[in-house]
Parts: structure tokens; C-alpha cells; sequence
């Protein structure tokens, strides 16, 4: 048997491990939280018309939230896989294109500035990563695009609007909990029209990376063996980026930051199934999937009458194995 | 003629680096591009293969003008392998070299049997099939060199351009790719381009020589009439011999030491190249 029927059966392992440790969390955070049920209590009060609380709780609460959690893993992991492509770096992460800062720029300026117009936080948010952006594709262009200069362009921009929001939130310290729950991306309350939201934006997203697969892997050779496989490099980075900043921006837009997962998850699905994004796409969406629910699951139960929000979640567990990571890079490659 | 290039001018900036350079590339025979560090051999290269722009002059690619063909359809045709490459450490060596037939497919085009044969010739003949489902971080230099090539043949190509293929690698990997592609010319008829900084290795291997001085060329033509000692002096500032060895179709270059670099314009001698070849005698000297 050859190699390429093995690891493909390998990843094919991996990918339908990850659908039933998805399902299994799915039905685990049905079942627990402020309210425990039994799946039978569940699937009875489903069924029974006249129970309205258990209903409520489970198609109103529970359920939208388990999908919004997992669409958004999977697009932050896949805009994150896709990063590691263009930077040719597996420590890339949504945040070094501005994603973050511009999101956070957007939503605390409109929050702090204009509490009134908190509705359109969700459209400015969206707007202000994908500016953002453009502009650090734009400072970081000459004759091509290449990584080290959008990693500068991008700490430049990100400090820049850093400083630009401390101050922000320096002079309005009064009113920093509509802000404190943006940056600390969260998926509670999410409910059937923040599901219609993020399904709209991600799954066009989800399958358009698809199509970027034969990119991603020949950027992966360096510049110049894509470049002698017939692809025109700097387009190739131009349009992977863009549709990473999309994919991270939709997911900002909907439910706030979350850190971490964009980073580390396409990390751990290249120790699973290799690099070549044949495989690596697939499987980062899956687990990335797997590990926002049940990362929010986590934080539903960890504390008795309180919810931690994801963005924390995945920034205390995430940071460990960042560093983790960092230790290993020493001995192992890619 | 298979390639053409007629007064090209490459620039940096504002800094012109290659200045007026005609050659002829041709399938079937091993052009080796030489010249001292810095004198524009990779840049040529690059700017022929379509990897960097020129500013002046025309590139023609089988009788049509390079710009005017479309990337993936120049890298169906001619392949490059770059000084410098790079990979994910945990691709197989098979893997890594499948990716040689990416300007074959498309997305909706994936590995057909055609494809997998190809890569299966491709390993064959660069000797990796042995160690075909290692991963590459797990080779050695020269490996690693050889599953390049590989990677590169499986493109198909009618013209291969190696930058510095033997650097970084010991004396029998550095011969053990000469002997590659020197089979990879004779029995594909491959036309092989390639920089080497070995002027023994260029004589005994090329069938054609490019001198580079400065981004001028400095001369064309049969490897054994481009290396001579004038060449080494004027070029490369250092004296030589050229001895003949019996057994040996080409002479060697034997470098001078007890003669200090840089004051060549004193003494001119004529060379007496290809007059007799006997065993150890010197043909040319200073």
C-alpha cells in the first residue's frame, strides 16, 4: 500500500474522531449548565409540547449557541491554517494582519464614543479588521508582499491602535463593560439570528478555502519553488490573506475576540495529519470546532453561577501551550 | 534555438546589475553559467526563468516572448530549482515530490495514474525510491539535494536550471549530482542551466560555458575553450595551470599559490591551449 493511501487514511481517522468528539461535546453541553438535564429529559421535553422551560432552555439557549461556537472554531482555525500558509510560519495568527486590533479599534470607538449606535457594532467591527487590514498589506507592499514586512507593518499598526484604545478606554473607565465583553469574545446569549449571521458569512467562507488549497501548499515550498510551479506568489498571499481576515473578521463581528484558537489549533492538526493542506484544512476546522464548544462548555461549568467567556478560556490555556509550543520549535520543524 | 535571450538588462532599484546579455539555451546540453560572487550569475537565472522582472531585452521561450505565456504554462516546460528551498519537515519524500507535478493539475485535476508514474520515474531516476516514505527532515544533505531534483524532474521539464545545485554538499554528493545530471542531458535530453562556483566541475561536466564579469559577459562558448588561464586571470584575479592528465578528456585546473592574486597585467603569455596533451603536461601557464 503506498504512502498516500496511508496518511490519507490516517487523516480520514483523524477527521471522523473529530466528528464524534464533536458530537459528543455537542450533546454533553445540551445536557449541562445552570439547569442539568438528562438526555432523556431532553429528548421527552422535546417531544412534549407542554413543557415549554426545558423547550426554552435547549432550542432557544443551548442549541444556537452550540452551532455559533462551533462555526466560529472552525473559521478562526482555518483563517489561522491559512496565515501559517502566507507567513510560511506555524506560529502566524489572525492577529498579526490587524484582524484583532482593528475589530477592537471599531468596536470600542463606537461603544465608548457613541454608546447609542451599539447596534452596528457587529457591521464596524467587520469593517474595521478588514481596513485595518488593507492598510498593513498596503504599508507592507513593495514590488511584493513578503512575510517579515507585514509582520513589521502589522506590530507597527497593532501598537499604534493599541495605544489608541488604552486611551480610549483611560478616559472613559466609567463605561468599560459593554467593552470589557467585546474583547473577551463570548457566546453567551447567542441566539437563531447570530446562528443565520455567522452560517451567512462562514460556511461561504469555509468553502472558498477550500479552493485555496493548491496555494497554500505551494507557498509552503518557499517563494521561489512556487513561483517555478507556476504561481504567481504575491497574488497567491494576497487573496489566502484576505480571505483569512474575512473568515477572523466574521467571526469577531458575531461574537467578540477569541485569541488563541487561530494559533493554536492548525498547530495540532499538523502533528495529527501533516502539513499538506489537503488535509491540515479539513482537520483544523474540525478540531477547531471541537475545541471552541468545548472550550465554552468549560467555561459554562468550571464555576458554579458564573460563565467564563471563551475569549478567556482560550487565552489561559492557550497561552501555556504557546509556550509550549515555542519550547519544542527547538528541536522539531514546522 | 529553444531559448533565446537578446539584450537583457536587469536592474535593483536603480542599480543595474546585468548589462546587455545575449545567450541561446538550447535541450540537450549543459550550459553552466560562471563567474565570481556577486557577478550576476543567479540573477540571470532568475530573471530568465521568469522569476524576477528585466527591464530591457527579450526573453523567447520556444519562439514565443516569455511575457506573453502564462506562468502555469511556462513551469510545464522549464523548472527551476533555487539555491535556496524549503519545506515542512514532517512531507515525505514522496510527498514533497508529487508537488513537482502541481503545474500539471488544477483543483478539480488531483494525482492521476499518469501523475503517480511520473513521480515513480522521477525518484527511479534521482536514486530516492529507497528511502520514498522517510520524511524529509530525517535526511541528509545530499539526500535532500537529490529529492529536490526529483521534485523539479517531475515537472517534466524540457529545460532544467539549477542554481548552485553542489553547494553546502561533501565532494561525492557534490560529484554523485554532476553524474545526475549529466545522465539526466544524455539519455532525457534534458538541456540543463546551471551556476556552479566549481570551474574543474564546470570543465569536465558542461558542454557549454558563460562567463560573467560584473554583469557583462565576459565570454561564450565550448568548456574547453572558455576555462583558460587568461580567463582565471582577468575574471578571477588568480593564476592557474592547465595540466593535462592522461586519461582524462579534459585538462585540470591547477591553481598557483606562490604567485599573489591581482598583478596578472605585468607578465602577459600567450596561451598555448590544446597544443599537445601528454600526461602532466602543463599546457598553459603563466
Amino acid at each position: 500500500m503506498n504512502k498516500s493511501r496511508v496518511s490519507l487514511i490516517r487523516s480520514l481517522g483523524v477527521q471522523v474522531s473529530l466528528i464524534l468528539i464533536l458530537c459528543l461535546i455537542a450533546l454533553l453541553s445540551l445536557t449541562v449548565g445552570s439547569a442539568g438535564y438528562s438526555l432523556r429529559e431532553i429528548f421527552n421535553g422535546l417531544m412534549d409540547e407542554s413543557s415549554t422551560t426545558v423547550r426554552d432552555i435547549i432550542f432557544h439557549l443551548r442549541l444556537p449557541r452550540i452551532i455559533v461556537a462551533v462555526v466560529v472554531g472552525a473559521c478562526l482555525a482555518t483563517a489561522g491554517a491559512l496565515l501559517q500558509a502566507v507567513m510560511r510560519n506555524p506560529l502566524a495568527d489572525p492577529g498579526i494582519i490587524g484582524v484583532s486590533a482593528g475589530a477592537g479599534t471599531a468596536a470600542t470607538t463606537i461603544l465608548l464614543l457613541f454608546p447609542n449606535a451599539a447596534k452596528v457594532v457587529p457591521l464596524a467591527a467587520f469593517v474595521g479588521a478588514m481596513l485595518t487590514c488593507i492598510l498593513i498589506y498596503i504599508l507592507a507592499y513593495d514590488g511584493g508582499i513578503s512575510p517579515l514586512r507585514i509582520v513589521l507593518a502589522g506590530v507597527a499598526i497593532n501598537t499604534v491602535l493599541g495605544g489608541y484604545n488604552s486611551m480610549l478606554r483611560l478616559l472613559y473607565s466609567d463605561s468599560l463593560s459593554s467593552v470589557m465583553a467585546f474583547m473577551n469574545g463570548s457566546l453567551a446569549a447567542k441566539s437563531w439570528s447570530h446562528v443565520r449571521l455567522i452560517l451567512a458569512y462562514g460556511i461561504v467562507g469555509l468553502i472558498l478555502s477550500f479552493l485555496c488549497v493548491r496555494g497554500a501548499n505551494a507557498l509552503q515550498l518557499g517563494d521561489e519553488m512556487a513561483s517555478n510551479l507556476g504561481f504567481r506568489v504575491s497574488l497567491t498571499r494576497i487573496l489566502l490573506s484576505a480571505l483569512a481576515a474575512y473568515l477572523a473578521a466574521a467571526t469577531v463581528s458575531v461574537v467578540g475576540m477569541i485569541g488563541f484558537i487561530g494559533l493554536v489549533v492548525p498547530h495540532i492538526s499538523r502533528m495529527l495529519v501533516g502539513s499538506d493542506y489537503r488535509r491540515l484544512l479539513p482537520t483544523s476546522m474540525l478540531l477547531g470546532g471541537v475545541v471552541a464548544l468545548g472550550g465554552d462548555t468549560l467555561g459554562r461549568v468550571m464555576i458554579p453561577g458564573l460563565e467564563l467567556p471563551l475569549g478567556i478560556i482560550m487565552a489561559v490555556l492557550g497561552g501555556p501551550f504557546f509556550l509550549y509550543m515555542l519550547r519544542r520549535r527547538g528541536s522539531v520543524r514546522g | 534555438m529553444d531559448i533565446k535571450v537578446r539584450n537583457l538588462s536587469v536592474s535593483y532599484g536603480s542599480k543595474k546589475v546585468i548589462h546587455d546579455f545575449d545567450c541561446e539555451i538550447r535541450e540537450g546540453e549543459i550550459l553552466t553559467i560562471i563567474g565570481p560572487n556577486g557577478s550576476g550569475k543567479s540573477t540571470i537565472l532568475k530573471a530568465v526563468t521568469g522569476l524576477l522582472p528585466y527591464q530591457e531585452g527579450t526573453v523567447e521561450l520556444y519562439g514565443r516572448d516569455l511575457q506573453d505565456w502564462k506562468t502555469k504554462e511556462i513551469s510545464q516546460r522549464i523548472a527551476v530549482l533555487p539555491q535556496i528551498h524549503q519545506a515542512p519537515g514532517d512531507f515525505t519524500v514522496e510527498e514533497l515530490i508529487s508537488y513537482g507535478r502541481m503545474p500539471h493539475q488544477s483543483w478539480f485535476k488531483t494525482d492521476s495514474k499518469e501523475d503517480r508514474e511520473i513521480v515513480a520515474w522521477a525518484m527511479e531516476t534521482t536514486g530516492v525510491k529507497e528511502f520514498a516514505k522517510r520524511k524529509i527532515h530525517q535526511l541528509s544533505g545530499g539526500e535532500l539535494q537529490r529529492v529536490w531534483l526529483a521534485c523539479t524532474l517531475a515537472q517534466k521539464p524540457r529545460i532544467l536550471f539549477l542554481d548552485e545545485p553542489t553547494t553546502y554538499l561533501d565532494i561525492a554528493h557534490q560529484l554523485e549530482i554532476m553524474h545526475l545530471v549529466r545522465d539526466l542531458c544524455d539519455k532525457e535530453g534534458i538541456g540543463i542551466v546551471m551556476v556552479l562556483h566549481d570551474l574543474g566541475q564546470a570543465l569536465d561536466v558542461s558542454n557549454r560555458i558563460i562567463v560573467i564579469q560584473d554583469g557583462h559577459k565576459y565570454s561564450d562558448g565550448a568548456a574547453e575553450d572558455v576555462i583558460n588561464c587568461q580567463m582565471l586571470r582577468e575574471v578571477y584575479e588568480v593564476n592557474c595551470d592547465l595540466v593535462s592528465v592522461h586519461s582524462r578528456p579534459r585538462p585540470l585546473i591547477s591553481y598557483r599559490f606562490d604567485q599573489r592574486p591581482g598583478h596578472y597585467h605585468h607578465h602577459h603569455h600567450h596561451c598555448h591551449c590544446g597544443e599537445s596533451r601528454q600526461q602532466g603536461v602543463v599546457l598553459e601557464n603563466n
